[in-house]
């Protein structure tokens, strides 16, 4: 049966231009956002080359003063490289967060977190900004990148291509014919809504192929595309053949489709939206500004035993480089009591994010549109997990950077090139992506298109009794 | 006629439990997200003052410092809500809150705190503005798809033709009877408004009032004609539904995307260098080496009649500071200005779009009414630049003139604490509305073009049926 519903249907197509015409702007603005994301990406990568050209460029002139024998430009005579300040000031390494295969897929995303940081002691990855300067009346839009494509209009198709399935048998008489040559005329209508779903999902495999060849992405990553965009036409199918079971007349499937459509891909997310932003209400980052600037000055005036205990406490390894007198190695130490704000801060920002992290699961369990944009962005290593693993790699290398510098300061001794190499040789030069948990995902798709399956088949009985 | 019409119409919404069902539930939603949306921008504001008086506190209760030193330690500006971000909050969840002013550079805003539910951020938020632009809309549609391809569909319409009525007051009335349902929402969104705020802009709210209602005459009178030329409801209704997808989420993103790719601005890196690069090129205030600075210096010893620095009555440092700055805000106005003009051509191009879409034009000035839009956002991004120049210069003047030189010949310094208390907080007062709504006159032509092609297209429609006699 569905063979013959799967003919039908692309007559149907074929036969009606609006249909066709739907298709078409799919797989047309499909197309151009996926050359947009990828400029994007060639974007992204020309921001860590520029940022990786100016590393080399302090690092160039660092080695170059040493090959000459001297420890700094002649015109400012106060910088030295034999001091772990200098050092640490020209080996201007550069961290970079490399961009995942399919970024280009979520170039609208709207995490902006920094793709390039320069490496230094002093370097605070919470306040490093992006690569992009985004012009905020556009941001505001949402964005329309091939996410949004897959997520919003991907289920108009559906839409389209079966708004009167179901109904329109029912109003033209036509279900009586297909109970007398099959017996199953509910079987008919599931198979209708079987060939759209194949349809649509031949579609989101044609876009998840222009855009894996496009943006040059793995196997891995494509067949995760893949799946996730069958779960999701999956879903969308099983409510169309909810709907197309009970509704009498194609208005009626119009309607009823048309607001499960408003209700999942705009509703849903909205309340989510306005519920992050009463989240983030009281949120000024008092403690990323005033509070960490004053905590760096209040770390001068510890008391020497306190001050040592908790940096000692961060960095065990500095106790057999502790000075003698104390007082000497003092403001190295305040230096390292940053690492320990900073430390801290980071840990109470992830604690802050945990109720946005909840909210996004449970708008996600609510919406299979927001389960699956998240899981895309996810996949695209566009999502705030992303930005926040990139923040922790930063984070834990200014540590060691500062470890370095304070074990350095407190050995007294005159550094060398070697040092300054190995300083550099320490510092990482990128970071991946983390991996995705795009499988929940898959997994509440899954439990959607059941529901909705079950649903409609119980409804469509009670009615039918 | 008309009024029989019009009454009659309500009547068949209250009979109808479908159009009760969908009145009552945009009603709760419109007071629902008021409600909530209030709540949010309370704690908000709450929160913002709090947060400047603390970055106050530190500043005053600092002690020990030089000027420059109190100028490196610098100040945080915490950006406040538009004077309506309840009912629009605009371009908030997508801008920084936090901007940090010191010396000899320009930060820009930073911390969006919703980013860790950045997924979230690509749909719309429920709000008042949004409930107006894209729910009422919504609701008008499913209540009035049908309110002409019924009738003939029923037959309906042949018996009002034969009772003597004709097709525009016909269409009027029905399109006044939607009108009023999206009017009775946007009642009670600025009604609610009206008993949750505490203080109400009474200018802007009326213009955000006005506004809306006047889409929703465009969005009432574009469903009524196009449900008297469709033949069937069905029809009726999948196109009205389309065309509110196109308008409601698919334009606006289409113009975001054609204006940021028709004309990219540049990246950040590229911006930066940019500016440094000029920057370099002046003084900057700590390389004594410096060519600028050493000119400088000659004018003012020469000013002074003096020899030698030792012999200034003033500390150069100061001056030599200052002298930096001006050159940096210079600096500042050539590339800000640039990438404000920039940003401002990619806002233009987008605001074309409005000319083929009433609800994107209606969103972008609910935006310029509320003070959250981009001019706003820019005249904030200035004004605390403008904050941190005087900040900068009194405290760089101070480092200059706030010294004598005692017994010994030497500069010892005469600032006080009373001086680094005497400052104010940054205090932003938001733009003129007259000033935002002139900003936006694409926006307000196309809203004009609408009322009248939406007006003309049902007159259109009653004068074709009316030739035609086939209502």
């Amino acid at each position: 049966m569905i063979h013959a519903a799967l003919i039908l249907e692309l007559r149907n197509l074929a036969r009606s231009p609006l249909r066709l015409l739907i298709l078409v702007l799919v797989l047309a603005t499909g197309g151009f956002v996926i050359a947009q994301g990828q400029q994007e990406v060639e974007r992204w990568q020309e921001a860590i080359a520029t940022g990786q050209a100016a590393q080399e460029e302090s690092l160039a002139e660092a080695r170059g003063y040493f090959a000459d024998g001297a420890w700094g430009p002649a015109d400012r005579t106060w910088i030295d490289l034999r001091q772990p300040r200098w050092q640490d000031s020209y080996a201007a390494t550069r961290v970079a967060r490399e961009p995942a295969p399919l970024a280009g897929i979520a170039f609208a995303s709207a995490e902006s977190g920094a793709v390039t940081v320069r490496l230094s002691r002093f370097a605070d990855p919470m306040l490093a900004e992006g690569n992009r300067i985004e012009n905020p009346a556009l941001a505001v839009a949402g964005g329309l990148d091939l996410v949004t494509v897959l997520a919003l209009l991907l289920p108009l198709l559906i839409l389209a291509l079966g708004v009167e399935i179901g109904g329109f048998e029912r109003a033209a008489g036509v279900l009586p014919l297909v109970r007398v040559q099959s017996g199953r005329d509910h079987g008919w209508i599931w198979a209708r809504c079987q060939a759209v779903g194949v349809l649509a999902a031949a579609t989101g495999l044609i876009l998840t192929g222009m855009a894996a060849v496009a943006l040059g992405a793995d196997l891995g990553s494509t067949a995760a595309l893949a799946v996730l965009v069958l779960a999701y036409v999956a879903v969308w199918t099983a409510l169309l053949g909810a709907v197309a079971r009970v509704s009498r007349t194609p208005s009626q499937g119009a309607v009823a489709l048309g607001a499960a459509w408003i209700l999942l891909c705009v509703l849903a997310p909205s309340i989510g939206v306005e519920r992050s932003a009463a989240l983030a209400a009281d949120d000024f980052a008092l403690d990323l500004t005033v509070e960490a600037r004053d905590a760096g000055n209040e770390a001068r005036e510890m008391e020497e035993d306190e001050l040592y205990g908790a940096v000692l406490a961060r960095f065990p390894a500095l106790e057999e480089h502790v000075p003698t007198p104390r007082s000497a190695g003092r403001r190295a130490a305040a230096d390292g009591m940053r690492i320990v704000g900073m430390e801290s801060r980071m840990q109470q920002r992830a604690e802050r994010g945990e109720a946005h992290r909840r909210l996004v699961q449970l708008m996600s369990m609510l919406s299979p549109t927001v389960a699956f944009s998240h899981a895309l962005e996810g996949l695209a290593g566009r999502s705030p997990a992303a930005a926040q693993a990139f923040q922790s790699a930063v984070a834990d290398a200014v540590a060691t950077r500062m470890e370095r510098s304070i074990a350095a300061t407190w050995s007294g001794e005159a550094l060398t090139e070697a040092d300054f190499e190995a300083l550099v040789a320490a510092s990482p030069a990128s970071i991946e992506a983390p991996a995705s948990n795009w499988w929940s995902s898959v997994l509440t798709m899954a439990i959607w298109a059941l529901a909705l399956f079950a649903g409609g088949s119980l409804l469509a009985r009670r009615l039918q009794r | 006629m008309i009024r029989v019409l019009f009454l009659n119409e309500w009547r068949a919404v209250l009979r109808d439990g479908r159009g009760l069902l969908v009145l009552a539930l945009g009603a709760f939603l419109a007071l629902a997200a008021t409600w909530t949306s209030a709540s949010t921008q309370e704690r908000q504001e709450i929160a913002q003052q709090a947060a400047t008086q603390a970055a106050r506190d530190a500043w005053n209760e600092r002690e020990g410092d030089s000027p420059h030193s109190r100028a490196h330690y610098g100040d945080y500006v915490f950006r406040p809500s538009g004077p309506l971000a309840n009912l629009d909050s605009g371009l908030q969840a997508v801008t920084g809150r936090v901007i940090y002013t010191e010396a000899h550079r320009q930060n820009s805003d930073v911390h969006k705190p919703q980013q860790e539910a950045a997924s979230l951020l690509r749909y719309e938020a429920l709000e008042p503005a949004s409930v107006l632009q894209l729910l009422a809309p919504l609701v008008l549609v499913l209540a009035g798809f049908g309110v002409v391809s019924s009738e003939r569909e029923s037959g309906r319409l042949r018996l009002l033709w034969i009772q003597g009525v004709r097709p525009l007051p016909l269409l009027l009335a029905k399109s006044l009877a939607l009108w009023t349902l999206g009017a009775l929402l946007c009642l009670v969104v600025v009604g609610a408004h009206l008993l949750f705020s505490e203080e109400v802009d009474a200018g802007r709210t009326l213009s955000f009032l006005v506004l809306h209602l006047s889409m929703l005459w465009v969005v009432a009178a574009l469903i009524a004609g196009v449900s008297a030329r469709m033949a069937r409801p069905g029809t009726s209704a999948a196109l009205l539904l389309s065309l509110w997808v196109l308008g409601g989420i698919i334009m606006p993103r289409l113009a975001a995307m054609t204006a940021s790719a028709a004309d990219p601005l540049p990246s950040r890196d590229g911006f930066q260098a940019a500016m440094q690069e000029d920057r370099e090129q002046g003084l900057d205030g700590h390389d004594p080496r410096d060519e600028r600075r050493q000119e400088l210096e000659r004018q003012v010893l020469e000013e002074y009649g003096v020899e030698s620095r030792a012999e200034l009555p003033v500390n150069l440092g100061g001056l030599i500071m200052q002298a930096d700055e001006d050159y940096g805000a210079q600096v500042w106005d050539k590339h800000f200005g640039e990438l404000e003009e920039h940003l401002q051509r990619q806002d233009r191009l987008a605001g074309f779009f409005t000319l083929i879409n009433p609800i994107h034009a209606t969103d972008r000035l609910s935006m310029a009414i509320a003070g959250t839009g981009l001019s706003s956002h820019l005249d904030f991004l200035r004004e605390t630049e403008n904050y941190r120049r005087e900040l900068v210069r009194q405290l760089n003047e101070e480092d200059a003139f706030g010294v004598a030189r005692n017994t010994d010949g030497r500069l010892a310094r005469t600032t006080t604490q009373d001086f680094y208390t005497g400052f104010d907080a940054f205090r932003y007062e938001p733009l003129p509305l007259a000033e935002l709504l002139g900003r936006r006159s694409t926006e307000l032509a196309s809203m004009l073009i609408w009322l009248f092609v939406a007006t003309g297209f049902l007159a259109m429609t009653a004068r074709r049926f009316d030739r035609r006699g086939i209502l």
